[in-house]
Parts: structure tokens; C-alpha cells; sequence
């Protein structure tokens, strides 16, 4: 689905490691098409589908692109632990998904205040793993996949709430550095997409086939 | 060394123990919990020696936050550096250790079908633990409807990929990822392991795995510890031998 984060942290590990030959089918997560439950029978996506072999999960199908393609490209930290590290901190940025869809469903100003609280937190971790680790990313000195992982949901915290964004030094530095990746840019559509698109998602009534004047990787 | 044997847990209240010596691997556990076994079926299997301190996971030390902000076991310290989470701390055991054992799939795309599978056996975890817990037969039934689901995605899998473990030939991450849920299933209801035949053979093989035996507590203990803990009473005896 051309908005969906999920899909996004593929799409960015794809361009990452130079898979350029795919072909990309998109679904309306609404209104699933029937099919979509024998590709994958949790009904979500992302899927890849080649010779008749079906996997899908974000992060599955990621470890999976980039095991076969990435070699050359070390995505994945090498070092053991300051990995394991990696992986906590994801646990902990799990905040900023909960967070950009608390506030975006929320019915009120405790829901929302609840949502900012947990993008706040995922803030403060990832701050303190930035600074703690002296790196300007994630992965270290350049962004892995990791940082991958996590790009989509700050991408669309930026476009609903920049402000929050632009208070925490450490994140917004970060943001900027982020924004300047080939394959960031590459996958990122115009932030006037993003919200045109969120704010009717988060209205029950996403509109799927929007488009900007400049296609995008998605 | 002894790897599933540490009785002792401490609790609120308990100062914390002298941090481990300059080298040595410390393992924050609780002798009972699923999440740690799966630490120590790898930390076996590739002969990652450690320390082992326990924690009472329903009155834990106050310091114990200190080493895990989420407030979970397992957890991994040494030279002052600490990581938790299981599946975290058993890829960093592996990873660190395990180069010769081989216990991570190589093939991606099979290591990508073993990942998926394990999705699908968190129903055997929220099923054991939701049938433990059910206030009603109808709480219990959905306790056992979800173990059946992950048997069943079990089945398929193995009969699919036509090898005896998860992991292929020989037990791999993946299984010890999965057995200490099923080794529970097995303690609290083994004729229900027993209907699933791919199931309760591939049970009756992990038994035989020196990893399982090293780490297994006979299931009269674990019926006695879990009788209590999952009936929600605060005075469980973490120390049950």
C-alpha cells in the first residue's frame, strides 16, 4: 500500500541494497481484495511473492532482501552487541508507532496527550542512543538498517508534528540527516501527500490513489 | 555447570548482589520463566559458560530496574555493558559464541519461513497462558482453541519442509526458541500433545536433546510452581525444589 510504514521499511532496504527489478501490486488495507488473505493469511502487508514462495512481515521480509541482495552493502551492524543494542533500542521506538496512531485516533484531548507522551518517550531513547553511541545514525556512521526500520514512522511524525520533532535537538538533527539518504529520498512522497493521506485515514476513509506530480519509488 | 538450578530469587527489599567480576557473563533470571529458558537452551547448546542470579518476578528488587528498564528477564550483563530481551540475548549468545554450532538457519528464504512460523506459535504461548488464567470453560476453551492453531501451524510447517525440527535436521535457534512454551504445554496437558502426532513427535524428539536435558525441570515441579504463580497468588515459593 503506497502510504503504509510497514511497506516503507521495505521499499528503503530495497533501494538500500540496489533491487531496482521488482514489480510492485498495491492493496486497499480497507477494503482488502479477498486474494490478498491466500498470499498472506494475517491480511497484511508487506508480501513478497517470487516463484510461487510467499514471506511477508516488515522486518522478515527486510532481513530477507537484504540477505540476498545487501552483501556489499553492510546494513547490518557487526558488532555483536552494540546489534543487540540496536534491536533494544527498536523495542523502545515502538513508542513513536503507538504514539503517531493513539494520537491520530483519538476522540479527545487526553487521547491525544497520550499519544504525543509516547512519541516524547521514543524521543528520549532515541536521543540517548545517539548521544551515548557518539553516531550520527542508528547503524553508526552511515544508516542501516535499523535506522531503516524506524525512518517511516519519524517521516510521518514530522508531517503531522513537526514541532515536536523540531524540540528534541538530538532527533531533529538526526531528521535532517536522515532526510538527505538517497533512498530516503528516493521512497519519500511530498509531505502535502502524507497529509492529505493520514488525515483521511485517520477520518475511517483513506483515499488510496492519490498521486503527487513527481512519482516516487512507491 | 548448572543452568536451570539457581534457587535463590530476590526480591523487594534485597540489596542487589556484587556485579559480576571483570569478564564474566551474568544471566538475571527467574528458574521458572519460559523467556529465560530460551536464553539458556542456547547458552547450552553453544557452551556459553555464566552466572546466573534470579529475581522474584512479582515482588522484584527495586535494582532490578536498574539493569532492565522494562522490569524483564532475561537479562545480560558483563563489563558493565547490558542487553535483555530473549530473542536479543539469544542472538547475541549465538552470535558471539555459536560459530561453530551452526544454529541460526543459513538459507534465507528458510530462515525467513522459520521466522514467520514463529509468529504463529506465539498462539501456543497465549494459549497456555490464557487457559491457566480463564476464570470459565469458555476462557479455557479459548486457551485450547489457540494451542491447536500454533500445533496445527506447526504441523503444516514440518510436514511442509519435511525435516524433523524447526531448524532442519538438528535442533536449532528457532526450536529452543519455541520449546520452553511447549515443553509447559507438555507439563499441563500431554494428551493434548499427544493428539497432534507431527506435534508430539517432534515433542519427544526435543527430549532427547542434551540442551532440553540440561535445562528441563521435571514437570511435577513445574505444575507445582506454575499452580501457584498463574492463580495469581503473591506468595508464590520461587524457591520450590
Amino acid at each position: 500500500m503506497k502510504f503504509c510504514p510497514f511497506v516503507h521499511r521495505l521499499k528503503l532496504v530495497m533501494h538500500a541494497v540496489g533491487v531496482d527489478d521488482h514489480e510492485t501490486i498495491n492493496c486497499n488495507t480497507v477494503h482488502k481484495p479477498e486474494w490478498l488473505f491466500e498470499k498472506n493469511p494475517r491480511g497484511k502487508v508487506p508480501v513478497i511473492e517470487r516463484d510461487n514462495e510467499i514471506i511477508y512481515e516488515s522486518d522478515i521480509t527486510s532481513r530477507y532482501i537484504n540477505s540476498c541482495y545487501g552483501s556489499s552493502k553492510q546494513l547490518v551492524t557487526q558488532d555483536q552487541l552494540q546489534r543487540a543494542k540496536e534491536e533494544v533500542l527498536l523495542g523502545d521506538l515502538d513508542k513513536a508507532i503507538s504514539g503517531f496512531f493513539v494520537y491520530g485516533r483519538a476522540k479527545d484531548d487526553e487521547g491525544r496527550s497520550n499519544g504525543t507522551k509516547l512519541m516524547e518517550e521514543s524521543f528520549k531513547s532515541l536521543e540517548k542512543f545517539l548521544c551515548s553511541n557518539k553516531q550520527p545514525y542508528i547503524g553508526g556512521s552511515h544508516p542501516g538498517i535499523s535506522d531503516f526500520m524506524h525512518w517511516p514512522f519519524v517521516q510521518r511524525i514530522a508531517v503531522r508534528h513537526r514541532d515536536l520533532l523540531s524540540q528534541n535537538t538530538t532527533v531533529n538533527g538526526y531528521y535532517e540527516r536522515m532526510l538527505t539518504n538517497e533512498s530516503v529520498k528516493a521512497c519519500k512522497h511530498p509531505d502535502s501527500l502524507e497529509a492529505q493521506f493520514w488525515v483521511g485515514y485517520f477520518k475511517g476513509a483513506p483515499v488510496y490513489d492519490i498521486f503527487a506530480e513527481k512519482g516516487a519509488a512507491l | 555447570m548448572a543452568y536451570m538450578t539457581h534457587n535463590k530469587h530476590y526480591k523487594t527489599g534485597d540489596a542487589p548482589p556484587p556485579p559480576p567480576a571483570k569478564g564474566v557473563l551474568r544471566v538475571y533470571g527467574m528458574k521458572f520463566c519460559p523467556f529465560v529458558h530460551r536464553l539458556k537452551l542456547v547458552m547450552h547448546s553453544v557452551g556459553a559458560d555464566h552466572e546466573t542470579i534470579n529475581c522474584n518476578t512479582k515482588q522484584k528488587p527495586e535494582w532490578f530496574f536498574e539493569k532492565s528498564p522494562r522490569g524483564t528477564v532475561p537479562v545480560i550483563e558483563q563489563d558493565g555493558e547490558l542487553i535483555y530481551e530473549s530473542d536479543i540475548t539469544a542472538r547475541y549468545i549465538n552470535a558471539c559464541y555459536g560459530k561453530d554450532k551452526q544454529l541460526v538457519t543459513q538459507d534465507p528464504l528458510c530462515l525467513a519461513k522459520e521466522e514467520l512460523l514463529l509468529g504463529d506459535l506465539q498462539k501456543a504461548t497465549s494459549g497456555f497462558f490464557g487457559y491457566a488464567m480463564a476464570k470459565d470453560d469458555e476462557g479455557r476453551k479459548k486457551g485450547m482453541e489457540n494451542m491447536e492453531e500454533s500445533f496445527k501451524a506447526l504441523q503444516k510447517f514440518l510436514l511442509e519442509a519435511n525435516q524433523p525440527y524447526i531448524g532442519g535436521e538438528q535442533a536449532g535457534f528457532n526450536d529452543f526458541m519455541f520449546w520452553p512454551f511447549l515443553q509447559k504445554i507438555g507439563a499441563f496437558h500431554r494428551d493434548f500433545v499427544r493428539k497432534n502426532s507431527s506435534v508430539n513427535g517432534y515433542y519427544e524428539r526435543m527430549l532427547e536433546n542434551e540442551s532440553v536435558k540440561a535445562c528441563k525441570h521435571p514437570d511435577k515441579l513445574e505444575r507445582q510452581f506454575f499452580g501457584e504463580f498463574l492463580n495469581g497468588n503473591p506468595n508464590v515459593d520461587y524457591d520450590v525444589q
